[in-house]
Formats: C-alpha cells, structure tokens, sequence
C-alpha cells in the first residue's frame, strides 16, 4: 500500500505512464502531454535525421514531416501503447508519415496538373539548397552513395548505424521481420561498401 | 567488423552535422492549439451560429413584414375612416348643389316661357352649363362612393402591401408550395371580324378531295383532284375544264397509282410527285405540263415531301416535316415527341434541319396473329399540344408553338427569332377537367380495347398475299420482292376511317396492350390542332384556333397573321366551307360538301388589311 502511494507520486516517464493509464480516449492528459513534450524533445534531433533520410535529406520536407509525426503523437492519432521502445514507435510514425506525405505530393501533383503550371526558368536550374556545399565530403559521398541502395537497405543502415539501434529494432520500426532486416542490412552494407570505394576509385 | 567501423564513423559524422543543423524543438501542442480551428466542435459551432443568424433574418422578416402590414392595415382603416366623414359631407353639399341646379333648370324653363325665342340661344347655353355641372357632381359622387367603399375595386389605400413580394414568397415558402400564374395573353381587343365574302365563282364540277390549287399568271387554275386522281385545269372562270393527268395508267399523262399533293413552286411552275419513277417529281408549268422531272435532294424525303406539309421559300427549297423515327424494342416502340423541320435545296444538293415542331409521342403496339399477321397500332395522346408550322409568301417559316400560341420564324436568310404570344380565349384546365379529360380518354381507350380497335384510325397488316384486289377502305397496298410471280408477304395499309364512311365491318382485333397516356396534361387546352396552318400568297399565316366564341353557326374563324407575328384581322368562313387555296390578292378558294357527293370549289376574294404585311 505504501509502495502504491509512493509510486503515484513518483514521476513516471510517458511510455510507463501509458502503460498505466490505457488512455481509451484520443486526447491525452495534460500531463501526458508534457511528459510527451519531455520525450520528443529527447529524441528530437535523432527523429530529424531519421526524417531527413526518409525525406531523401529534404531539409524542408523533413522538417514539415517531423512535425506532422509530432502532431499525430499529441492529438491521438498515432497512439504509443508500450509494447515497444519509445524511439522505435516514434521512428516509424515518422517513416510513415513520411511515406504519406510523399503519396499525397504526388497525388497533388498529379492532380493539380502541376506539369502545366512548371516553371521553365525554374527548372532550369535544379534548386539542390546549400547543404551539400556545407557538408563534409566524407558525408556528401556517403549521401550520394545511400541515394543509390534501395529503400529498405537504405533505412536499415541508417537506423543500425546512424541511429544505433539494433537490427531488431530497425526491423521494428520498418515493420519487416528479424530475417528480412538482416538480409536488407547485409546487402545494403555490401553494396554501401563497394558504392564508396567505386566512388574513392573516382575521387582518385 | 574494422569496415563496420568505418561505415559507422561516416554515418556518425553525418548525424553529428545533422544534429547541428536541426531545427529546435517546438512544442507540438501550442502548434496544436493554433492549427486546431478546425476541430469538429469550432465548425459545429460556426454551423449553430450560422443557422441561429438565419433562423433570426427569417423571424425578423416575417415579423417585421406582419407588424408591418398590421400597422399599415390600421393606417388604412383611420384614412377610410376620415374619408367616410369627409364622404358624408361632401355627399350633402352635392345633394343641395343638385337641388339648386334643379330649381336653376326650373327657372330657366320659366324663363324660356316668359321671354320667348328672343333669349332662345342664351338659354340654351345657360341649359347646358346647367347639364355639365350636373354631370361634374355625378362624377364627383361616383368618386367619392368608390373611394369609400371598402370593396371597390381599387380597394383601400394599403391594398398593396397585402402583395408585397416578401410576404409572398415568405408565404411561398413556409406555408404551401406557390402556384405560378401562367401568364396568359388577353383576348386581343380591337381586331376586327371579317366576313369572308360569298364565293363569286363556283366550279361546275365535284372533286374527290382537293389536294392543292394553282392559280397562274393567266387566270387558270389546276385543281389537285387527289382523291381520284385526277390533276384538272379550268379556266380563270372555273367553268371548263381539261384533263391533264388523269388516273387511267399507261399513258405519258398517267396521274399514278396513289392521290399525292400538288405543290406550288415558284413563278407558274408546281411540283407533283411521280410515283411510277423512283423518287422523282414532276415539274409542271402552268397549264399542267411536264417540263422535267427532279431529283430530289437527300435521301428518304421522297415521302415527307408528299406528306402534305410541304411548303417553298423564295429560292425554291422545298420546306419538308421530317421523319422521326420511332424508339425501342420491336413489339413496344414510340416515336419522339418533336419532327424536323427540314430545308432542301435543289442547287446545293443539300438538305438540313433548320427546327423541329412538337408532336405527340405516338405509340406502336405490335401483335402477331396465330394465321401469321402481324398487326401494329399506331396510337397517340389527344390531349397534348403540338406545333405546327406553314411557309409564307416573302419565304418565312412560321413555327406557330401550341403550348403558348406564338410564332417563331425562320427567315430565309438569318437567325431564328420569336415573336409575343398571340391572343387567345385560353381556357384554364382545373385538376377536376384534367381528371375527366385524362378518364375520357382512358374511356375511349377502354372501348377500342373492347372492339379490338374497330375504330382504329391507321393499322398496317403484314401477312401471306391474298392475291386479290385491296379490301374495301384500304387505301393502299404495298410489299413484296419485286420480283415476277406471285408476292409471298404483304403490308397492307388500312385507313379505318375510310372504311367506316363506306360502311366496312371489319373483323375486330385481337386486343392488344393496353395504351397509356405518355406525359402530363397541359393547363390549358391546346389553342391549335394539327394541321390548322395555311399560308396565303400576300405573306400572311392563317391559323385556325381550336376554340374560338366568334363562330355564330359553326363558321370557321381563322386568326390572320402578318409578318410581324400580330393577328390583323380574324376572318369567318361562310358555314360549311374550308379553305382549299390562295391566290395573290386575296383570292381564296374554299372547298364544301362531303366525301360521298363529292366537293365543290368556289372562289371569293378578301379585301386586303392596311395592317397585313406587306408585299
């Protein structure tokens, strides 16, 4: 009975307090809500390089994804229920956002006729932004090289490496099994190798 | 594992640009709390607003309209009541101005006894300023009793409000569903009724049944006798006669197997078909002639042309009602409710729709015969209005519209335009007329269904050849392969009026489905029939009206109208008579008798209208 007490007047971090409550409703408490914010702003800058690589490092598109995924985690729409890490829940409600927000780009594309209102002017100067000019070359060819692998591959070597999370979990956060990260981080790795060395064989 | 490293030392490098570079963390529920105007509780709010701002205009409006009107009712009520007062007054002091006006009417009499014819004229002025002041107070009285009285036809004061347009459609709105009222054309005032005078000339001999007259620049006339087949020139006095096609077959000057029309052309020349040829007509000069024979233009028009609607411009195009084709499935088939009014030009080889006029949606019903013959009935709704069109003289195409009795015309050269509605006795149909109407018809129906349609106005019969002559009242024959030796499949085309006025029983009919009525019966009854448009040969459109309260015997009375879409004038036929043709000048030939005696034809001429279109 003491303990009980005494753990309602603990702090519990957001992912236990879930756990806890089994929110019924979509709105969160406000305290969850601030617990939330505390968790967010934990993750914050890993969640915007992972939306930078399921942006295809679109700084812009990036930031307007992370943001949306943070607006589905406060109004309910996409619900932690604890069953897994909070990093890896938060990751893939940011590669899925990201995969909508690149749908519905397309769709708007394709149905605002964008193609009649484009800018010649415009395109004739592609708009790459200033970040592969500020970037370290060591970087800009390691970009370069994982805009060649395929998605899967792509994203399993950034959350293993970049993000430091196991393949498992990387497995996770794709929805995929064990069996298939492995298979996607092996290959990728390989081919993220001999990517770069063609690419040092060109520098040269 | 070494290369592992490596890989993860690039990556790491990565993230730590990254994370330089990321932007800082913003609470995601203060964006929340700006972007979420749109929450479904905010926009049930705005709707609520919405309809509560709707809900008071529409409280305020009737309100305001009904105090409105309540207060200027009591306005209305006080002002009549001051008038009344003010009335009353007035009334007595007219009473004792009319009774000095008698006692001066009195003094002057005395006077006019005492003085003589001396003062004769003096007091005859003085008599007649007498009269005018009685007749000014009569006006003022009658004034004053209109303005008084409540039910006067101005009425009060206010009246107007009880028709503010609000109110009305406040009214329309929330009490009952509005009831536009048509807007109905008056009975023209001031046309004048013209006697068609008697027929000066009358021709000696009887016709079958007139089927076109041409008076050419001579004064002769060819007389269509199409009934027996015969064309017939006279002379300009209608009393001798020639022959110049006849019936008998085998000769050059052969009429042909079937009565068709005679169409006048321009100048002297007339059309009439040649039905031992393929398609072709036949150009007649003015004595009956053949100059050549013409081909018509397009292809399926040869019968619309002798349909007997056929009318010429200026330029020589024949001006033809088309053929609609009928809709549906064998055994269930109806024609469309419009026709085509369609344009043939001879030079450019050309034919082309320049309207169409309504018609009834006529229905086929087809039943096949356990002997083989197959029976379709052709039948359509009486009681819906149709248009109907005529070719007048300067070469416009007048299409006299049936459901509001105007024109619109089609120029020779230029653009469609209409022309206002033309006065008619328009007759309201009430629901109750709609019903007995629609009960008559389900009647007359009912009892072609009873005699297995005995009385049917047109039935084909399509069966084994019999290999005998045509049946009594049929009226044409037609089928078979064309090849020599006997047909195998006939169609036989029988006219059952016909054969009721010959007194042929036929055997009745299977029934077949029954008939329904296609549409909604229109308000008002029809203001034209088919066939009740003719055009004279000085550009006027004759048009006789279904109904009309100016026939004293059952006299004909036609609505003549000029160019410009007005009626000039309405002109009684004398009893009996129908119009067969015209003449330039007035000259109209009127036709008279019955199908067992035969027909006369007789000439009058009518007085041409200042107000006709001119030539």
């Amino acid at each position: 009975m003491t303990s009980g007490v005494l753990a309602m007047t603990v702090r519990v971090s957001y992912a236990d307090a879930v756990k806890v409550t089994h929110l019924q409703d979509r709105t969160l408490h406000p305290s969850l809500v601030a617990d939330l914010d505390d968790e967010l702003s934990r993750h914050h800058r890993a969640a915007f390089g992972w939306a930078l690589a399921c942006c295809r490092w679109d700084r812009t598109a990036a930031e307007d994804v992370l943001q949306t995924a943070y607006l589905k985690l406060v109004d309910g729409r996409a619900r932690f229920n604890g069953t897994a890490d909070f990093r890896t829940f938060l990751f893939g409600v940011i590669r899925r956002t990201a995969s909508e927000e690149r749908r519905r780009r397309v769709v708007r594309a394709t149905l605002s006729l964008a193609a009649l209102r484009r800018d010649p002017a415009a395109e004739a100067v592609p708009h790459i932004g200033l970040a592969p000019i500020t970037r370290a070359e060591t970087s800009r060819e390691l970009i370069a090289a994982l805009d060649q692998l395929p998605s899967r591959q792509r994203e399993v070597l950034h959350l293993v490496f970049y993000q430091d999370l196991t393949i498992a979990e990387a497995g996770q956060v794709l929805g995929v099994s064990l069996g298939s990260a492995r298979v996607h981080y092996e290959r990728g790795k390989a081919q993220l190798r001999r990517l770069l060395g063609e690419n040092g064989r060109h520098a040269e | 594992m070494q290369n592992d490293n490596d890989v993860r030392d690039r990556f790491q490098r990565l993230a730590t640009e990254d994370a330089s570079a990321a932007p800082p963390f913003t609470n995601p529920a203060r964006v929340i709390r700006v972007t979420r105007w749109y929450a479904p509780r905010r926009l049930a709010f705005a709707g609520a607003s919405l309809a509560a701002a709707t809900l008071m205009l529409a409280v305020g409006l009737i309100w305001g309209t009904s105090t409105g009107y309540a207060s200027a009712r009591v306005q209305g009520e006080r002002e009549r009541s001051a008038i009344a007062a003010n009335a009353l007054g007035v009334t007595r002091q007219l009473a004792s101005l009319r009774r000095e006006l008698a006692r001066t009417r009195a003094g002057l009499a005395q006077l006019a006894a005492v003085q003589g014819s001396a003062a004769h004229t003096s007091l005859l002025a003085a008599e007649a300023e007498v009269d005018s002041m009685t007749a000014n107070v009569g006006r003022i009285e009658r004034n004053v009793s209109l303005t008084t009285n409540p039910t006067s036809p101005e009425g009060p004061v206010f009246a107007i409000l009880r028709t503010m347009p609000v109110r009305t459609a406040l009214a329309a709105l929330t009490c009952n569903p509005a009831v536009p009222a048509p807007h109905v054309a008056p009975l023209q005032k001031g046309i004048p009724v013209i006697e068609l005078p008697p027929a000066s000339t009358r021709a000696a001999a009887t016709f079958g049944a007139v089927l076109g007259i041409k008076q050419v620049s001579d004064g002769k006339v060819l007389v269509n006798d199409a009934r027996r087949r015969q064309l017939k020139l006279f002379d300009s006095t209608l009393t001798t006669s020639s022959v110049v096609r006849d019936s008998l077959p085998g000769s050059a000057t052969s009429y042909g197997r079937l009565g068709t029309p005679l169409i006048p052309y321009l100048g002297d020349s007339s059309l009439i078909a040649d039905w031992s040829t393929a398609q072709n007509m036949l150009l007649l000069d003015g004595h009956g002639q053949v100059v050549r024979a013409v081909d018509l233009p397009g292809v399926g028009i040869y019968g619309n042309v002798n349909s007997g609607y056929t009318g010429v411009d200026t330029k020589g195009r024949l001006i033809i009602r088309g053929r609609r084709d009928p809709r549906g499935h064998t055994g269930d088939m109806s024609y469309p409710d419009s026709v085509p009014i369609i344009r043939a030009d001879f030079d450019l080889r050309r034919v082309d729709t320049i309207s169409f006029i309504r018609r009834p949606v006529m229905r086929i019903t087809t039943e096949k015969s356990s002997d083989g013959h197959q029976t379709q009935l052709f039948a359509l709704d009486p009681l819906q209005s149709v248009d109907e069109f005529a070719v007048l003289s300067n070469g416009s195409v007048a299409l006299v519209r049936g459901h509001d009795y105007h024109i619109d015309w089609v120029p020779p050269d230029g653009a469609t335009f209409g022309t206002p509605k033309l006065a008619f006795d328009w007759k309201r149909r009430s629901d109750d007329d709609k019903t007995r109407l629609a009960d008559s018809v389900r009647g007359a129906q009912n009892a072609l269904l009873a005699t297995g349609y005995g009385q049917a106005e047109v039935a084909f019969t399509t069966g084994p050849c019999d290999q005998q002559g045509p049946p009594p009242g049929a009226t044409g024959r037609s089928g078979g392969t064309g090849e020599p030796g006997p047909r195998t499949n006939c169609t036989r085309f029988e006219n059952n009026i016909v054969a009721a006025a010959l007194g042929v029983q036929r055997s009745p009919r299977p029934p077949l489905a029954e008939l329904t009525r296609v549409g909604a019966i229109d308000d008002y009854d029809a203001p034209i029939r088919p066939g009740s448009t003719v055009a004279d040969l000085d550009g006027n459109l004759w048009v006789l009206p279904r109904t009309t309260t100016l026939s004293k015997k059952g006299e004909l009375v036609y609505d003549v109208i000029n160019a410009k879409g007005e009626i000039f004038e309405r002109v009684r036929l004398p009893l009996g008579r129908a119009i067969a043709g015209f003449a330039r000048g007035g000259v109209v030939y009127l036709t008279s008798g019955d199908m067992a005696n035969g027909f006369t034809l007789e000439r009058t001429r009518l007085t041409p209208s200042t107000n006709a279109s001119p030539k």
